[in-house]
């Protein structure tokens, strides 16, 4: 029984870690919060649908397709709404709570507030001991396993990645050197978006897919990121682990509505005794 | 204010670490009511520690500092500022885009809160503007002042609720020669109506004339203390650094 | 033409203008009487006096705060379940509501005002976010989302509730004026422009900012009190992030850290949507669009708000009238 709620805890550790890679990124990056990642998160899978269904692609191309545009809509964010607020991220909040608005309503307005049942080609149930896990679930572990390793690898071998980790120490420094930091800061952008995309694609065909979903799931990105450190890939990777576990294991155990409030608490108590995170200092990636 | 007896402010044993780094290293020594106490030292020998101590913006590892007849060892800055210690910053700090007649009221108002818009009170503020070559700024905002003009806002606001004591530090950085005298006549006038200053200065000539007495510092030690004559051919000062000349 | 530019120079000026507008405000209900009008004018005054008060914390402070609408809940439960559990008169639990929201204020400031800026922001938000999974789960005492019903009413009609709020949002803007220019007004200015220099000047800036935040809290729970008498029903849907969000929006854009600013920020946020809806018809459905397009672009372009705008405006007519 346990081991079910373990695998149970998995997956929601994978979603979760798809998230917070993401909002960790931006944030280290561009020093601000933000908070469209769950809009997008959520826009991501009714793009997704739409491909689906109206089109008739299949699962993974237009998984493909979707997150294509998402990185696309993060420029625009990026470029037109988010560049030079590094200075003042409250700026930044109360415009991603304002663009939040605004890509909720058009959801809701082109897709309609019911949810949406999105069909995953990934539908076997693999049995392992007592336990049940659907082949889609294992797919997201898999694939928010190859995202963690594709962006170390990215951050720590590549010329870009390193680019992106010096905008992040010193985004002054970085610029002296010959960094575009506006490209910098508009990939990273975009990198994060097209992930929040991915998360909500992954999640739709669990819990479905509807205009508000994005918001408990940027939510606990934020806990999770504060945990762990803004702006630490690492911190993100432990904070999806810690709070993947409580929440499934409190839903489980406890009561099925205190998951969430569980986290928000951890996520006060960090901010309130060390806003920097467990593994946190103030923009520092891997 | 009559000559006490005693001295104004006593540090004794005072220590400070960043991270291993011992920026005050169990520090003793004492200043004299109505003196101009320089204190001068290297980079980093732990001056402006001192004067964050003092105001209680770090707490100390140990020791302790006492005004007059109060410990204020590790008290909250504005209880200390209260009790008569005034100080300026070594980079400028203002509120920038208020008025200079803002600045300062907002440098009174946790003293002279009731009676804020009396003539008393515009004369106080009128006389501290003239004191400091700042009556033709007034209403000027606090970020078109010229740099000197900065420097001397930060002196004025200090001094519009009377300390007893008055800390400077490198209150003459980035002024030019011209405006550095105008510095030192600034603060012997300052010194002559009874307020004791000490002061962190770079500049040996303004360290030089203003001061009673001067402290050498030398990572986080007193390597010196002394008239300043003493000081100018004291062997071990001169070792520690090459005093910069205007 | 200079003549009647002379004449905004002078104090009397505005009072008379000020009490013409309380007059004609006063009037309104006599023309407009359908009862839907009556209702958004109602709605209107409750998020003009809720973004009043919050704009002594996030426009004078410099503390913005998501969590006003914790404060506006504990002022809207507390008149709730007084009334419905106690059986006592609203007007009883209207004079308990700002008790409860000062001292809930006051207690939330202590550990969330050490924050800055972005961290109090999010931690103000997590709050939120976590008294509204509290009150969810807590449906025996709150009524969670189904809510509770039959909270008597402090005045009968629509109209007689909107002459209340006018009361209090006099009161509130006279309170205002008052603390915003006395030394009290400095006290916030100098913690919003640098709160680490204000206590080398001698101010307890701890001491202010509790009592700044518990003050509005208060005010926030009184309105929040009036809300739910009006609405005579209560869920713990009316306080989520998203009614801290038209606050914040009121506020914003009407103009932080001014006196008028968010009159005219709940008169466009909220009011301009509802009185367009008869002229751009199917356009309704883009209402928080449009509500979150003039945010973002006031935060970004105009931040001096609504209110600011006209400032810009009256010194250029002033420039103007100079020549």
């Amino acid at each position: 029984m346990i081991f079910q709620v373990i695998l149970n805890a998995l997956v929601q550790t994978a979603i979760y870690l798809i998230i917070s890679l993401g909002l960790t990124l931006i944030f280290g990056v561009m020093k601000i919060p933000n908070l469209t990642h769950g809009a997008m998160y959520a826009l991501g899978a009714f793009i997704h649908y739409s491909l689906i269904e109206f089109l008739g692609l299949p699962f993974v191309p237009a998984l493909f397709i979707a997150a294509l545009a998402a990185f696309g809509g993060g420029s625009v964010l990026e470029r037109v709404f988010f560049r030079g607020t590094g200075d003042s991220p409250v700026v930044a909040i109360i415009c991603g709570i304002g663009l939040s608005t605004i890509l909720i309503n058009v959801i809701t307005n082109i897709w309609g507030a019911w949810p949406l049942r999105i069909q995953t080609p990934f539908s076997y149930v693999l049995k392992i001991g007592g336990s049940a896990i659907s082949l889609h679930n294992v797919v997201i572990i898999i694939v928010s396993i190859s995202i963690a390793i594709l962006l170390y690898a990215f951050l720590k071998w590549t010329k870009f990645g390193c680019a992106v980790r010096g905008v992040s120490q010193d985004q002054e420094a970085a610029s002296l050197i010959g960094v575009n930091v506006n490209t910098v800061g508009m990939i990273t952008f975009s990198l994060g978006t097209m992930l929040a995309s991915i998360g909500g694609m992954f999640t739709a065909p669990i819990t479905a897919a509807s205009p508000g979903m994005g918001a408990s799931a940027e939510i606990m990105g934020f806990a999770i990121i504060i945990l762990g450190g803004m702006g630490s890939l690492g911190g993100a990777i432990v904070g999806a682990f810690l709070l993947g576990f409580v929440d499934t294991f409190v839903t489980t155990y406890i009561s099925g509505g205190y998951g969430g409030a569980v986290a928000f608490v951890f996520m006060i108590i960090v901010i309130l005794l060390k806003p920097s995170g467990l593994f946190g200092k103030k923009g520092r990636q891997i | 204010m009559a000559r006490q007896e005693g001295p104004i402010l006593e540090i004794h044993d005072l220590c400070k670490n960043f991270g291993g780094i011992k920026a005050v290293d169990e520090l003793s020594f004492q200043v004299k009511h109505g003196e101009i106490l320089g204190l001068l030292g290297p980079n980093g020998s732990g001056k402006t520690t001192i004067f964050n101590l003092i105001t209680g913006v770090y707490e100390a590892d140990s020791g302790g500092i006492r005004f007059e007849e109060y410990d204020i060892t590790n008290q909250l800055s504005y209880k200390i500022a209260l009790k008569g210690i005034s100080r300026t910053f070594q980079a400028t700090k203002l509120f920038y885009k208020q008025t200079v007649l803002n600045n300062i009221v907002t440098a009174m108002i946790a003293r002279t809160r009731k009676k804020l818009a009396s003539q008393e009170t515009f004369q106080r503020i009128d006389n501290v503007l003239e004191f400091t070559h700042l009556e033709n700024v007034k209403h000027a905002l606090a970020s078109d002042l010229t740099h000197a003009q900065q420097r001397r806002l930060m002196v004025a606001m200090a001094l519009i609720e009377e300390p007893e004591l008055l800390l400077l530090d490198e209150i003459t950085s980035g002024m030019s020669g011209e405006e550095c005298n105008e510095m030192i006549e600034i603060a012997k006038k300052i010194r002559d109506g009874g307020i004791t200053i000490v002061l962190i200065e770079h500049n040996m000539r303004v360290a030089m004339t203003l001061s009673d007495r001067i402290l050498v510092l030398n990572f986080g030690k007193k390597i010196a203390d002394g008239t300043p004559g003493e000081i100018s051919t004291n062997e071990t000062v001169l070792e520690a650094f090459l005093g910069k000349e205007e | 033409m200079t003549r009647i530019l002379d004449l905004f120079n002078k104090k009397i000026t505005y009072l008379f203008i000020f009490i013409a507008i309380v007059i004609l405000v006063l009037m309104l209900p006599l023309y407009f009487t359908s009862a839907y009008l009556l209702r958004l004018m109602v709605t209107i005054g409750f998020s003009i006096i809720t973004a009043l008060c919050f704009n002594l914390v996030i426009g004078y402070m410099g503390y913005p705060s998501l969590s006003q609408s914790v404060f506006y809940g504990v002022g809207g439960y507390t008149m709730a379940l007084i009334t419905l559990r106690l059986g006592v008169s609203p007007w009883i639990a209207l004079i308990l509501s700002p008790l409860t929201g000062f001292a809930i204020g006051y207690l939330v400031a202590i550990p969330f005002l050490k924050l800055r800026s972005m961290f109090f922001a999010i931690g103000t938000l997590a709050f939120t976010m976590l008294v509204n999974a509290i009150l969810i789960n807590l449906h025996t005492i709150t009524g969670a989302e189904a809510g509770l019903r039959g909270i008597p009413r402090l005045v009968k009609s629509d109209t007689a509730f909107f002459y209340l709020q006018i009361v209090l949002i006099i009161l509130i803007l006279f309170g205002t004026k008052i603390l915003v220019e006395s030394y009290w007004g400095k006290i916030l200015v100098a913690i919003r422009e640098d709160e680490d220099l204000a206590p080398h000047f001698g101010i307890n800036t701890t001491k202010y900012k509790r009592l700044t935040f518990a003050l509005v809290s208060a005010f926030t729970g009184l309105a929040g009190a009036m809300f739910i008498s009006y609405q005579t029903y209560i869920s713990s849907n009316y306080f989520t992030i998203g009614s801290s969000f038209t606050i914040l929006a009121c506020t914003v854009v009407g103009g932080g850290g001014s006196l008028l600013g968010p009159i005219l920020g709940g008169l466009v946020v909220v009011g301009a949507p509802e009185l367009l809806r008869e002229v751009l018809k199917g356009m309704y459905i883009w209402r928080p669009c449009f509500v979150g397009a003039i945010l973002v672009a006031v935060i970004l372009l105009f931040p001096g708000g609504i209110y600011g705008g006209f400032q810009k405006l009256a010194g250029y007519l002033r420039k103007w009238g100079e020549k």
